[in-house]
């Protein structure tokens, strides 16, 4: 996953130079021997495509945008870094402005991001989420048939009857099993001294599939 | 011996040679999917054997990762057995088709081709992200004078 822009002209400067490796080896084999060495390189020149539209994708569009679409793709617990990576470019930040925010070092908030990296705590994962102004949740994961009840859901009133099915029959149904899933939610609108969940607020089901 | 993981969850730059069952004992498991590709690798590696000057082992697999998505082998060729042979391409292209069912990624290139190989060692030797960030690679003992 490509996390910032050094990332993406890396990723540029990788494409230029497979292609041109590409190109050598049908030049110099022919080509079905040419085919054999380069499939490896296409593939690896695809992939860095697909990074780069991803990348684009979540820069040119807001938070909600980004939570919305994600709103019914399961996500791996170990992709949390990715999973907070792209929160952060949706919202239009740089890894030194977040750094800057949190007054984190850029090269812890860089790690934190990795995906690979296996000291994030729970209470830095909030710390995190917070200061984009999204709340994060952990619930057990659903089974297939309550998940299929959320992707057929295209309205948010649905979504908020999904919810509420599984909050109420949830247990009796067995439709828990091993895992947990990630609730997005927007920050809610508090409109007096008293908080009251705004019927404005957006509630975002994701499920996440241990492996 | 493998060194223990940097930070970063990748094995410490440089190059590692040991042989499969060092490999399986490091590497195959606790999770499903290591135990998997592990066995999918052991059942290749007659097949590369006869083939192979030189085999190596990098990506997500020699990382902490608890659930690689894959397992990545680059394959020196001897020239001995591949002799520019059209036929053995194709054969090539359909092992590398078959094993990308079982989430191995075939990677070849002719011994006597020093411009691919650096290209493809330094893709073993550095983050495909990060080109500044090294991390080791495993090359496989795989025949009796190398074990």
């Amino acid at each position: 996953m490509i996390k910032n822009d050094n990332q993406l002209a890396q990723a540029h400067n990788r494409i230029e130079e497979l292609e041109r490796t590409i190109q050598d080896l049908y030049s110099r084999y022919a080509p079905a021997e040419a085919r054999v060495y380069a499939s490896g390189l296409e593939q690896e020149v695809n992939k860095k495509r697909r990074q780069i539209r991803e990348y684009n994708e979540l820069r040119d569009s807001s938070p909600e945008e980004f939570v919305s679409r994600i709103s019914s793709e399961p996500i791996r617990i170990e992709r949390l870094g990715k999973l907070l990576a792209k929160l952060r470019i949706a919202s239009g930040l740089t890894q030194a402005q977040l750094a800057e925010r949190l007054g984190w070092h850029q090269a812890n908030l860089s790690r934190f991001e990795s995906e690979s990296y296996t000291s994030q705590t729970l209470y830095k994962i909030v710390e995190y989420v917070s200061s984009l102004d999204i709340s994060l949740y952990v619930l057990p994961a659903l089974t297939e048939e309550i998940r299929e009840l959320y992707r057929d859901a295209e309205t948010e009133h649905e979504r908020l009857e999904a919810t509420y099915e599984v909050n109420t029959h949830g247990i009796e149904r067995n439709w828990y099993e091993a895992g947990i899933d990630i609730n997005l939610e927007e920050p809610q609108t508090v409109t007096s001294g008293r908080e009251e969940p705004s019927t404005a607020s957006k509630s975002y089901e994701s499920a996440v599939a241990l492996a | 011996m493998l060194p223990e993981f940097c930070n970063d969850g990748n094995l410490p730059s440089g190059e590692y040679s040991v042989s499969f069952n060092t490999l399986a004992e490091r590497f195959g498991g606790p999770s499903p999917i290591r135990r998997r590709l592990t066995r999918a690798l052991e059942n290749l590696l007659p097949v590369l054997k006869g083939m192979a000057l030189e085999i190596y082992i990098f990506g997500s697999y020699i990382t902490r990762k608890p659930a690689p998505s894959d397992l990545d082998i680059f394959v020196i060729l001897h020239e001995d057995w591949y002799h520019r042979d059209p036929t053995k391409a194709s054969l090539l292209l359909d092992i590398r088709g078959n094993v990308s069912q079982h989430k191995l990624e075939l990677w070849f290139a002719p011994e006597d081709d020093d411009r691919l190989l650096e290209h493809r060692f330094r893709t073993c030797a550095f983050n495909p992200d990060d080109p500044s960030k090294p991390k080791g690679y495993i090359r496989l003992e795989v025949y009796d004078d190398q074990e």
